[in-house]
């Protein structure tokens, strides 16, 4: 039974990020919150130590792959420590709205577990590649590169970033094999993990009980996609954490805030799908387009994070693909301008039928009436926006290249990459429904705090 | 925006929540349309639930599992060449110590790569007769072969 060792193994890996849970900007928050930011640090520290233990030769063990996280970790956290924490928010959630929101959330995790343990929401791409380079890696000790270079391997797309097999194979050395049958249940932790994080950062802009019940819908609407896009044993759930938690963060920073979270949340996207950069370079333009719009001090230099942040992550991947020999950089599908309006009308119809998330449209219809009726400022909302749109974009444009009808296609794809944005819709509609207008621009109470670096 | 101490009167959150708890019932429904022992079933392979074929072929390759060395070189025959495929590529996961080789890749016929396998997994047909292989053992959809070395 090697199912509780990779068990274990996962719930370790906040432990190997620890040390953001004491960075100043998290410090303040719930114990499950700070848990989420260490999970994130955990997540990317342990991905960078699997290419560079690789990059030098050295085999992969337990002890290998965690001992450069803790050690950058606790002289993070040991520094983070010592300053001053962003103040918390005094509040106070409703009883009644409280146990509510914690018991719709948890029916819709566990209906999400009762799909993924009896096998009913497993990716077809977890058997054909994720979980095959998880396994492989895991029998060689190390990233296998004669596998990533060969010429029958071209299906299991090699240049994909490199984090979920490398977390999946972390989980096979503790378990001495891939448990298979497993692997797939732990996308809910995903869910369960970003649901705290995106709670806390919500409620730095909105009343609490509008923020529980923000993240309750947030849980249930992403639970059941997650499951109806058989997205068990995938990137997906995993990216969705990282692109959730990088909106919100930026969504609801003050001027001057720390930006550390947001920046990691999307290193650790851009580590996790050729989707993620994309994602990543839209949320990006999306906020240094609201702080230059809402004429915040210091847009470029405070942008300077958010964009080093994931451009080094990914420059690691590509050095590495460099490396050991692969063409460096993404594949591209056809040429980039090689692109016909032929199959629009079906691009169009196909894409919103496969936007139905489980929940006949409910799901999305729910937060574009509320961020309808709201009529918020959009430029507050850009960070979430541009997700949306690039994505929605992105996904049009890419199919456009397709020589035949791709129908076919956009079933498969559109409710699975389509997930970041319904939940950067939910995030913006909460904010634009319980959020308030400002007194003055820049002086709240938490931008008045010391900024935390 | 600052921290909810300004602006209009706060908007309740149960419309949240209740539309929360309605986006809950959609998998409930589906899940009550199935008979209680279809939803009690504990599944063998990974794919039981979401696509019966993967699920048949995974269970092959388990099936073949215990008829093979450590670090077996392999091919797969299927009856198509998108079977094929798909056992191909389940079976570098599957087996993760062994080198498969492909008979078929992406349909193109790749047969002078695959006869160089140790091993033959026939997935619900029978090996080209020409190919001198043994019977090892007879499984669920298929059978496991091995090359008969030459004389």
């Amino acid at each position: 039974m090697s199912w509780p060792a990779f068990l274990a193994a996962v719930l370790a890996l906040p432990l190997l990020g620890a040390g953001a849970a004491f960075h100043p900007s998290v410090r303040s928050e719930s114990l499950p919150a700070r848990i989420a930011a260490a999970l994130a640090l955990g997540v990317v520290a342990l991905t960078l130590t699997g290419l560079a233990l690789t990059w030098a030769s050295v085999h992969w063990s337990l002890a290998a792959l965690a001992a450069p996280p803790l050690a950058v970790s606790f002289l993070l956290g040991f520094s983070w420590a010592r300053r001053p924490a962003a103040p918390r928010r005094a509040g106070h959630t409703s009883p009644g709205i409280a146990l509510a929101a914690a018991a719709i959330a948890a029916l819709a995790l566990v209906l999400l577990f009762w799909t993924l343990v009896t096998g009913g929401a497993t990716s077809v791409d977890y058997l054909f590649f994720w979980g095959v380079k998880a396994a492989r890696f895991a029998a060689v000790r190390g990233i296998d590169t004669e596998l990533l270079r060969w010429k029958y391997f071209g299906h299991a797309v090699p240049d994909y970033p490199p984090s979920v097999p490398i977390l999946q194979a972390w989980g096979a050395l503790a378990a001495g094999r891939l448990p298979w049958r497993f692997v797939p249940v732990c996308s809910l932790l995903w869910i369960a993990a970003a649901a705290p994080l995106a709670r806390a950062l919500l409620r730095r802009r909105i009343p609490d009980d509008a923020a529980a019940a923000v993240a309750c819908f947030w849980v249930a609407a992403t639970s059941i996609t997650l499951a109806q896009s058989y997205s068990g044993g995938n990137a997906e759930a995993q990216l969705l954490f990282f692109e959730t938690l990088a909106v919100v963060a930026l969504l609801v920073e003050d001027a001057g805030a720390s930006r550390f979270l947001p920046a990691l949340m999307l290193a650790g996207a851009v580590l996790t799908k050729v989707e993620g950069a994309a994602a990543a370079m839209a949320i990006v333009a999306g906020a240094v387009l609201r702080d230059a719009l809402e004429r915040r001090r210091r847009t470029l230099r405070r942008a300077l994070p958010i964009v080093l942040a994931p451009a080094a992550a990914l420059l690691a991947w590509f050095a590495f693909q460099r490396h050991i020999g692969l063409a460096m950089g993404y594949r591209s599908h056809g040429t980039l301008l090689g692109v016909s309006a032929r199959f629009l009308p079906a691009i169009l119809g196909e894409g919103m039928r496969n936007l139905d998330a489980g929940t006949l449209w409910l799901s999305w219809a729910v937060p574009i009436a509320f961020l309808v009726a709201a009529r918020p400022d959009p430029r507050r909302l850009l960070p979430a926006l541009a997700l949306i749109a690039g994505l929605c974009g992105f996904l049009v444009f890419d199919y456009m290249h397709d020589t035949v009808d791709p129908s076919q296609r956009i079933g498969w794809t559109t409710p699975r990459v389509s997930q970041s944005a319904l939940s950067a819709c939910i995030l913006a509609a909460g904010l634009a429904w319980f959020g308030r207008e400002p007194r003055g621009r820049g002086i709240s109470a938490a931008a008045a705090s010391p900024p935390a670096r | 925006m600052t921290p909810a101490d300004a602006g209009p009167p706060a908007r309740s959150p149960r419309l949240w929540l209740i539309a929360a708890f309605a986006l809950c019932c959609f998998p409930i429904v589906a899940r009550t349309r199935l008979p209680l022992d279809e939803q009690l079933f504990v599944p063998v392979t990974p794919m039981d639930r979401t696509d019966g074929a993967r699920a048949e072929q995974w269970a092959f390759l388990e099936a073949c599992r215990a008829h093979l060395p450590p670090q077996p070189v392999f091919t797969i025959l299927a009856e198509d060449p998108d079977t094929a495929m798909a056992l191909f590529m389940m079976s570098i996961g599957a087996y993760p110590d062994s080198l498969p080789l492909p008979t078929t890749y992406y349909g193109m016929p790749m047969a002078e790569i695959g006869r160089q396998a140790d091993f033959v997994l026939a997935y619900r047909r029978l090996p080209p007769p020409d190919w001198n292989l043994r019977l090892v053992a007879r499984v669920r959809h298929g059978a496991v072969y091995a090359r008969v070395p030459a004389p």
